[in-house]
């Protein structure tokens, strides 16, 4: 019943993106848009850009959910952007990791460079995640440090993050880490740039002490739909990890910039 | 390459900007759709021409890229290509000029926008906010008028792209002339006026994308596609000379590959040439004088050659799109224009 409803509402998502709609920086990579990787770009100085999305998750040893991320984000300053977003999930007391079904997020990135050809591009990135949703308690927040290194076309980037976990049990950790490392290669350059092909692993540290961590791999892509409307889609799977990782995941997204 | 540059050299703020935001935003796009795309078109000639004289010095490599652009101004692109996938290695190479560019390029779009929408009665206080806003950020180019027959394309490598390259370098200066004439198209009527008209101002374009005006000498002014406008907006005007100027003197560089070698002394040297085009206030104790038009100099009385017409002139013709194709197309002499 979960996943139906997520599959419907993919196809939403995936129906509303041939629709004549408004569009923007296409290979600018946020978290779970549609792939955990982040590039140390912010959207422009100005720039409103809505991103929502729709997915699922096949799990372990563990109930399936589905998910529906929304998040919107504005280039407040030069070089920085500021972000406020949400995740709803069906059976949302079944989530068992911090960032419940419901929280408020909020945070910041801020752009230190532009990559030239032999400099990396550096960003920081922080956030709180507010414990207004189902299940929630204490405050969350996360510090991540982002690098992204481009090789022609071929652009790679790393992310460096530790989340500070407010509301942990005598069985939770109060931080754990998480490393993701990916890259995005636009399909049919030069003459062709609005597809972007993704992909990316990731380790992530349990919150739940003596259990193990759980590493992950996603391949998706971003395709410009309009001139200010892109479109995302990503799936993967979690290799090894805790007996509740997700055996399968889909995330599917659009995001408008206006 | 770059390695024998100190990195803190290199370091450089990134700096996107959205554009100004008001009720014309967005609107060359809904009314003028098929100008929408050709722009879209050019935006992808001047960054392959870039990434091209980066990697190769052979001709018929040139003439493959020239070809590979008519096929994209061709195909109609419905959105603007994305010119750091395009040419990874300029833009990383000299980002400083290419958000130079972005910012300018942004400048022409909201003003297209601006002279397309129906909504906006008073487009001269609307044109002033924009202007203020975009001279407001350092990547803005002057809007005093520089000397560009003169100092500016009179340096060692000056000239070498339109020498070795004359059909590429006049197809570029078709795109400039095109973004010039639109200008008057849009002080000649409304959104409804402008796509009739610019039907007519597009196929006279793609006659030259068909067969290069290699008769041209230099550059397409503003004041010769576009008296009206230069006439009203004179800024404005002297701000896109200045910026076909730059992307000229860019591709001589890129183009020199015996003055400049490898990417650290492209880069060296285009770095030298851009603060020229960003010095703001040129007043007549400042540098960069030299670069400035003499006062008793009127750039457009000099000796270039047969010289683009005014879009006026081209509406005036008939419809021969034949006539285009054989490579014949309407000229002025360089002597005849008005000037600054």
């Amino acid at each position: 019943m979960k996943i139906r409803l997520a599959i419907i509402t993919i196809a939403c998502v995936l129906a509303v993106s041939v629709l004549p709609v408004m569009a923007l920086d296409h290979t600018n990579l946020d978290e779970n848009h549609p792939l955990q990787l982040q590039d140390a770009y912010p959207v422009s100085q100005g720039e409103f850009v809505v991103e929502a999305g729709a997915g699922f998750a096949l799990r372990h040893r563990s109930s399936d959910h589905a998910f529906f991320p929304a998040q919107f984000v504005y280039g407040i300053l030069p070089n920085t952007q500021m972000e406020i977003g949400t995740n709803l999930f069906t059976g949302p007391h079944d989530i068992d990791e911090p960032g419940k079904s419901g929280d408020v997020s909020i945070g910041a990135l801020y752009n230190f460079n532009q990559e030239t050809l032999t400099l990396p591009a550096f960003a920081l990135k922080g956030s709180m995640q507010f414990p207004t949703g189902v299940d929630s308690s204490g405050i969350d927040s996360e510090l991540n440090g982002i690098i992204t290194k481009s090789f022609h076309r071929l652009s790679l980037s790393f992310n460096a993050g530790y989340q500070f976990i407010g509301g942990h049990n005598r069985d939770e950790r109060n931080g754990r880490y998480k490393f993701v490392f990916g890259g995005g290669y636009p399909v049919g350059a030069p003459m062709h740039t609005r597809t972007i092909l993704l992909s990316d692993v990731y380790l992530e540290q349990a919150s739940r002490r003596g259990v193990k961590k759980a590493f992950g791999g996603e391949i998706g892509l971003r395709h410009q739909l309009r001139e200010r409307l892109i479109l995302s889609v990503g799936f993967g799977s979690e290799f090894f990890g805790p007996s509740g990782r997700s055996r399968f995941f889909l995330n599917t997204g659009l995001s408008m910039g206006f | 390459m770059l390695a024998s540059i100190p990195a803190w050299s290199q370091w450089v703020a990134r700096d996107k900007r959205w554009p100004p935001r008001g009720p014309w935003m967005w609107s060359l796009e809904h009314e003028l759709p098929q100008l929408y795309r050709e722009f879209n078109g050019i935006d992808f000639g001047h960054a392959h021409i870039a990434e091209t004289l980066l990697r190769t010095r052979d001709s018929q490599l040139v003439e493959k890229a020239r070809l590979q652009v008519l096929d994209f101004i061709f195909s109609s692109p419905p959105v603007p290509p994305d010119e750091s996938q395009i040419a990874p290695t300029f833009v990383r190479m000299v980002w400083e000029v290419q958000k130079t560019f972005h910012w300018a390029h942004t400048l022409h779009r909201s003003l297209y926008d601006l002279f397309a929408t129906d909504d906006i009665v008073d487009k001269e206080t609307a044109f002033r906010a924009i202007l203020k806003n975009y001279l407001k950020k350092p990547e803005a180019i002057t809007y005093h008028p520089l000397d560009h027959h003169g100092k500016l394309w009179a340096w060692q490598e000056s000239k070498s792209f339109a020498q070795k390259y004359p059909k590429f370098n006049t197809q570029i200066w078709a795109y400039h002339w095109l973004q010039a004439a639109t200008y008057d198209v849009q002080l000649m009527g409304g959104a409804d006026v402008q796509r009739k008209l610019l039907q007519r101002v597009i196929e006279h374009y793609h006659g030259y994308l068909h067969n290069p005006p290699t008769e041209w000498k230099f550059m397409p002014m503003m004041a010769e596609a576009a008296p009206e406008f230069s006439k009203r907006f004179p800024e404005a005007a002297a701000i896109f000379d200045n910026l076909h100027m730059l992307h000229d003197n860019l591709d001589d560089v890129l183009s020199s590959p015996n003055l400049y070698p490898n990417l650290a002394d492209k880069r060296a040297r285009i770095l030298r040439i851009l603060p020229i085009y960003l010095h703001r206030n040129h007043s007549p104790q400042d540098r960069y004088l030299e670069y400035h038009i003499p006062a008793e100099i009127h750039e457009m009385h000099r000796e270039t050659g047969l010289r683009p017409p005014s879009v006026q002139e081209v509406l005036e013709l008939e419809p021969q799109h034949e006539f285009h194709k054989q490579g014949h197309h309407p000229q002025t002499h360089g002597s005849s224009h008005g000037s600054h």
